[in-house]
């Protein structure tokens, strides 16, 4: 017993002999904004018509991974019209999250039948992130777009068929 | 004939008479331990996250010769955060430390284990070891091992929806021979 003391004691002394010492160094870590966003321009659009019995029959062009958007923070999605040779204001959009997306999906709002302001008009909103686009390593929010036309508003001028625009814009609020 | 007898006889009771004295002196040489430590504060170490490549695969963070040691034996060196500032709250463990080799170190090298991508534990927690050295520091008269360190900062999107601005995550190092 005494000599277990005794070996606890030096033990004791010589841990507390142990040399340590400490020194720092600082990370400094700054956070800015970062946003990018692309919408696709597919070569072809393959229209659906949908016959209402009305006269306000439609034409619906779905958009699969139509608006890709990466951002650090939450962001909206705003469309209008630019300058179109045909009726304005006859077109609607509808969001969808994309089958592809791996982005964070969580609070995403997606605006429905959203009717395309005119060029002189406000953007409207169609797509509402309260959040990141990030999910882990997946930096991406991939949306669909339909497009519904009502079909008695593509008759342009002269018999051309209309060409209308549709500009998008993202913002961090 | 006779004169050169009684030199030689002169010589002789000369040398025989010569006295010799011995001393001894000792060197009393106490070996004790040795150990020093310094991290360098490069401009490296500052980082903007401004990018989608950044927030998603991370800055990387060089600092060459960030740590220097001089032991007269084996040691360990550990790393643990210190109190993190800023309002994106970051956490520590979103930096990683990996170590090697310094650029300009003439120590020996021989029994060194180096730390991979080591996860910076919190203030608190228990401290990671970034170096391990079995041996002295002092390669003939080279005394000093010198190590890079690299911080990997916030990859896979650790920092995407923070809040923007300057934070700032202390490094403690501490050396402790072996």
């Amino acid at each position: 017993m005494k000599k277990a003391l005794i070996l606890l004691v030096f033990l004791f002394i010589a841990v507390a002999h142990s040399a340590v010492y400490a020194q720092s160094s600082g990370l400094s870590i700054k956070l800015l904004d970062a946003l990018s966003f692309t919408i696709s321009q597919p070569e072809t659009l393959n229209l659906e018509y949908i016959d209402t019995g009305k006269l306000n029959d439609r034409l619906i062009a779905k958009i699969p991974n139509h608006i890709t958007v990466i951002s650090s923070r939450g962001y909206v999605v705003k469309a209008v019209s630019g300058a179109s040779n045909g009726k304005e204001s006859k077109i609607s959009l509808t969001s969808y999250i994309s089958k592809t997306n791996k982005g964070n999906t969580s609070g995403l709002i997606f605006g429905r039948s959203i009717q395309l302001p005119s060029a002189s008009g406000s953007a409207a909103t169609v797509i509402s992130a309260p959040n990141t686009s990030w999910n882990g390593i997946n930096p991406e929010n991939k949306f669909d777009i339909d497009y519904s036309v009502e079909s008695n508003s593509l008759s342009g001028k002269g018999g051309i068929p209309p060409t209308i625009p549709v500009i998008f814009t993202v913002l961090q609020p | 004939m006779k004169k050169i007898i009684i030199s030689f006889a002169l010589i002789a009771v000369s040398l025989l008479s010569t006295k010799s004295f011995a001393q001894t002196a000792n060197l009393n040489i106490t070996i004790s331990d040795v150990l020093s430590f310094s991290v360098t504060q490069p401009a490296s170490l500052d980082v903007n996250f401004d990018t989608e490549t950044k927030y998603t695969s991370g800055i990387t963070a060089l600092a060459t010769d960030h740590v220097s040691v001089i032991s007269s034996r084996g040691y360990v060196v550990k790393a643990i955060a210190g109190t993190v500032t800023g309002s994106a709250a970051i956490a520590p463990g979103s930096v990683k430390i990996t170590s090697a080799v310094g650029a300009t170190n003439s120590g020996n090298n021989t029994g060194i284990t180096y730390g991979s991508a080591v996860t910076l534990p919190v203030t608190g927690g228990t401290a990671a070891t970034i170096i391990t050295a079995a041996n002295t520091s002092w390669s003939g008269s080279n005394s000093t091992n010198k190590f890079n360190i690299s911080y990997l900062i916030g990859a896979g999107g650790a920092y995407a929806g923070k809040a923007t601005g300057l934070n700032v995550v202390p490094v403690v190092y501490t050396v402790t021979q072996q």
